[in-house]
């Protein structure tokens, strides 16, 4: 609704984590190649997937956007492009968990709140707070 | 210069800064383990000494002669080890013995304990991760070697009777996991990497089977996760158990191949509580790892996948996940059945199998530097989900019918004797 206000275009960060990969070095691990592919094709199908669920609520929000896909650690990816890319707001979404949850929580959002210099909008579901 | 340039790992100086800081953790652990050995030995010798000087003064005043030569070989036997430590009798060294004897504190555990330390309290710079995950695939050449530790009665008594166990521990797991899933409607994906993965050996199958049965990330990562949590958890509690319980060498070798979930924590488990659980643990471990692809073609006739579109028959499935390396460790075993003298044996001072034998611990010093080093809780922090419950059914499961097995075998039957 306010990038609609302000006529601003909407960004989606996609970021494609590689964290299976390093798997393959298992001991015994055997088609190795078979397993890497299929990590490569299951980030790509779930970017896909997140651009078009993305796509489908700008798109009813009359709002401009589109999605950078971004390879790589997520914390540190959204952080650099976040701080090295040209944007106004910075907009994430955060789950408030409690102890045993939170102990197990990356806490993304939290991570990139405290490094990043652009103003930020957290938001935090309904039932959440 | 073709032929050489082939031979050179592609990106080798990438993994080579993680690979030289396993070497070195390796090379101070096994130091420190050498000397609390020697200290420990040291404090036996010490407390030993004048009760052997007694009784053979005692044996030479009766005229027994026998006793008397095996005492006093005893006694330089202790002598000896009191002098490697510098030490004199009446001295002692009570940490050494609660350290190593007590507290099983030996090379494996400080390579583990100081790995998951060091990674998780100090965190590996980048630029050593890539290097300390090849560390891990190290313990391969040492498992070849230890090929020279089995002839081929071995095989066929305790790797027959372990494969027989083995495939009823797989696939019995397997079929109960991969069934329950089904009838609870987890996801194919899911349930067939967690009845591979809890079945056959932990992360190495759920690699194997995840691209066959289309597992989803996130699925993955829970299941991954999952594996690593139990196969940690059972390798610091099986060594201790299995002491408190009392069970034998070549019981504990059998009873961490049959239960602990995930491989590289079962061979450091097994290494950990002695060489005869480890040369039965490695043996049976070896007819597991040769069943990684029949449990993918079990996941495809399991959930019906032939005819998806993807390379699933059975020889093409056999040819892709048959675990090659063990050929090597086969060939071994032969040529040490073969009792050639060429090539000696692993106790023969001096002969190619002596000499393979005495190397063999590095290999794994350097491969349980590279598991300690990538143990991460952050990894097991993913475990949760459905997988979490069938995981740890599946661990209790098999860690309480295993023992059973265990006990009911009996101490001989899974010894390896090694042709002695």
């Amino acid at each position: 609704m306010l990038a609609a206000q302000l006529d601003s275009e909407i960004v989606g960060l996609h970021v494609r984590d590689p964290y299976l990969k390093q798997f393959q070095t298992e001991i015994y691990a055997q088609g190795r190649l078979e397993y890497l592919d299929h990590v490569d094709q299951c980030l790509a199908s779930d970017a896909e997937e997140a651009t078009s669920a993305f796509g489908i609520l700008a798109t009813g929000a009359n709002v401009r956007w589109r999605v950078k896909t971004l390879d790589g650690e997520p914390i540190e990816q959204i952080t650099r492009e976040a701080e090295t890319g040209d944007y106004a707001l910075l907009i994430l979404g955060r789950r408030p968990r409690k102890g045993f949850a939170a102990w197990r929580s990356r806490d993304l959002p939290g991570k990139i709140l405290a490094a990043v210099s652009v103003p930020p909008i957290m938001l935090v579901p309904a039932d959440g707070i | 210069m073709s032929i050489i340039r082939s031979l050179i790992v592609p990106g080798w100086t990438r993994i080579l800064p993680g690979v030289l800081l396993c070497v070195v953790f390796a090379f101070v652990v096994m130091n420190i383990d050498h000397m609390l050995h020697r200290y420990y030995k040291a404090d036996v010798a010490s407390t030993k000494i004048p009760d052997l000087k007694r009784r053979l003064a005692l044996a030479t005043a009766a005229g027994k002669t026998k006793a008397a030569v095996k005492l006093s070989k005893s006694l330089r036997k202790h002598q000896k080890a009191l002098k490697k430590a510098g030490g004199k009798v009446g001295q002692s060294w009570n940490w050494a013995t609660f350290l190593y004897q007590k507290a099983q504190f030996k090379y494996v555990a400080m390579l583990l304990i100081g790995g998951i330390l060091i990674r998780n309290i100090f965190g590996i710079p980048e630029i050593f991760k890539p290097g300390v995950a090849v560390g891990r695939p190290l313990i391969k050449p040492g498992i070849i070697i230890l090929g020279v530790h089995y002839i081929w009665s071995d095989v066929l008594r305790v790797g027959g009777t372990g494969i027989l166990l083995a495939a009823v521990f797989i696939f019995g797991t397997a079929t109960a996991v991969m069934w329950l899933c089904r009838r609870s409607g987890v996801p194919d994906g899911l349930g067939g990497i967690m009845g591979a993965g809890t079945g056959v050996c932990g992360v190495s199958a759920i690699i194997a089977t995840s691209p066959v049965v289309g597992a989803k990330p996130r699925d993955m990562a829970y299941a991954i996760g999952t594996i690593l949590l139990f196969g940690t958890a059972m390798l610091f509690v099986m060594p201790y158990l299995g002491q408190a319980l009392g069970i034998s060498q070549s019981q504990f070798g059998t009873w961490a191949a049959l239960a602990i979930l995930n491989t590289a924590q079962l061979i450091a488990a097994a290494e950990w509580y002695g060489d005869e659980a480890r040369n039965t643990a490695v043996l049976i471990n070896a007819a597991r790892i040769m069943l990684i692809p029949l449990i993918v073609v079990f996941a495809v006739w399991f959930y019906g996948l032939k005819g998806k579109g993807q390379d699933i028959g059975f020889w093409s499935t056999m040819a892709k996940k048959f675990p090659v390396f063990i050929l090597g460790f086969f060939v071994l075993i032969l040529l040490n059945s073969l009792h050639l003298d060429a090539l000696g044996g692993p106790k023969t001072a001096g002969t190619p199998f002596w000499a393979m034998n005495a190397v063999y611990k590095w290999f794994f010093a350097i491969g349980f530097a590279g598991i300690g080093l990538s143990i991460s809780i952050d990894d097991m922090k993913k475990a949760g989900g459905v997988a979490f419950l069938i995981g740890s059914g599946a661990a209790m499961t098999k860690m309480i019918l295993g023992l059973i097995a265990v006990l009911i075998i009996g101490r001989e039957l899974m010894r390896v004797t090694g042709g002695q």
